[in-house]
């Protein structure tokens, strides 16, 4: 039966070239045999058997070793080329991903899949395209790294860097990006709402025709002018985000904004006139005559509203001395 | 404020410091023919604590590169192999400890 010793040596020297391995081989045994003799004179080990486990823990992973002979390295992607295989893997991902995923939506819009379909078919492929970037990138950058002399591999890779390829730092902003685009998606939203609930309900008349939930008499004047207010604050959202921080200007905009908005909403709520009787009458014929669901709007936009202004106000600064 | 009693940042850096000197240690050593297993005891006596997976390779490779040579003791119960230091050893060792001892009084100047 092989001993570990012979295990071992066999693991180590396989890697290595024909004409090292007996030489090495018998080099290695001779090692862990000293080694053995000293623990055991030592004391350090109680039998030859536990010695010889001992000698080979010391000497650690075989492939290590055997690396440490062959002068291969002991990693996929090296310190040399790390960062510009990261910075290639981050380029690549944002300028190919979002293309991808454009392009399924358009393609599942056009095959006239439904909207789950095209969510689920635009992320798969998304997801495969990622996987496969990576994966290649990986597998040509460590075989041109594997095979070059260690300062060439850079240049093989055409990877020097120089100080033009630094990016602009980002602008100074109190805002994310992510910020302005959900606030503006959610302006959005609500756009698309006010106008959608006209022609889209859960409730359709006996002549198949969508029973808005808001009030149709109200397109005379109030509703045109709430999304005029809508789109307001999306240009505000914008200028602020461009300005970078709350300026007593745009928190005074957009507290007379959030006035302009939730002001009529709570006046027509209060008064009865927002939703529209025949869908509330849909919705439950009891529940008609109470009023509660007006209550429950003009809490939710006072307070939405309420929020925007304190927000902003809390946050305004003076302008930064030192940047003026 | 660092403390030398703050073993483990001291431990860290000497062996940072010392990991450098390990072929100055081996050359030195070898100036008289040592096996391998010899050798890596006498340098963790001496303070130079080197695993054997670091110091086995390490001998092959200034072997490589004529710094040392070998030669097989069949003599005793147990063959082994030997190494000494070669003349381009000797010359290497000497340029090491040389720019040993400059940065030495480089840094003594600094201080």
């Amino acid at each position: 039966m092989a001993t570990l010793t012979d295990k071992y040596v066999h693991a180590v020297t396989r890697s290595l070239p024909e004409d090292q391995r007996t030489d090495l081989a018998h080099e290695l045994r001779a090692t862990v045999a000293d080694r053995i003799d000293s623990l055991l004179e030592s004391g350090l080990a109680e039998d030859r058997e536990a010695a010889e486990y001992a000698a080979i823990v010391e000497l650690d992973d075989p492939v290590r070793m055997a690396a440490g002979y062959t002068g291969k390295p002991l990693h996929l992607i090296g310190p040399a080329v790390f960062p510009a295989y990261v910075r290639l893997l981050r380029t690549l991902g944002f300028a190919v991903l979002p293309v991808i995923a454009a392009v399924t939506v358009v393609v599942g819009i056009f095959a006239d899949r439904s909207v789950g379909g095209i969510i689920g078919a635009a992320t798969w492929a998304t997801f495969n395209v990622a996987v496969h970037m990576f994966f290649w990138v990986t597998l040509i950058w460590v075989l041109v790294e594997r095979k070059s002399a260690p300062a060439e591999a850079a240049d093989n890779l055409a990877i020097s860097w120089s100080p033009d390829d630094l990016p602009d730092p980002p602008r100074e902003t109190d805002f994310m990006t992510s910020e302005t685009v959900l606030g503006i998606a959610f302006l959005g939203a609500t756009i698309a709402f006010l106008i959608g609930q006209h022609f889209l309900s859960w409730f359709d008349d006996p002549a198949g025709d969508a029973i808005p939930m808001l009030d149709p008499g109200l397109w005379s004047g109030w509703l045109p002018a709430l999304i005029a207010v809508l789109v307001a604050m999306a240009a505000l959202e914008v200028v602020k985000f461009r300005t970078g921080r709350w300026t007593p200007a745009l928190t005074l905009g957009n507290g007379v904004l959030e006035v302009a908005f939730a002001a009529p909403v709570i006046w027509l709520a209060a008064t009865d006139r927002l939703v529209n009787p025949a869908f509330l009458a849909e919705l439950d014929p009891g529940w008609a005559d109470e009023t509660h669901h007006n209550l429950v709007i003009i809490m939710v936009v006072a307070a939405v509203a309420l929020w925007g202004i304190v927000d902003s106000v809390r946050k305004t600064r003076r302008p930064d001395p030192a940047m003026a | 404020m660092f403390l030398v009693t703050d073993s483990d940042v001291l431990a860290g850096h000497l062996q940072e410091l010392r990991r450098g000197t390990v072929v100055m240690a081996a050359l030195a050593t070898l100036s008289r023919p040592t096996y391998g297993y010899a050798l890596l005891e006498s340098l963790e006596q001496a303070g130079f604590s080197v695993d054997g997976n670091t110091l086995y390779p390490l001998l092959r490779r200034l072997e490589k590169q004529g710094l040392l040579v070998s030669e097989w003791n069949t003599e005793e119960s147990r063959p082994r192999k030997f190494y000494r230091v070669s003349p381009e050893g000797e010359a290497l060792l000497k340029a090491l400890l040389d720019e040993w001892r400059t940065l030495h009084i480089s840094i003594e100047k600094l201080r």
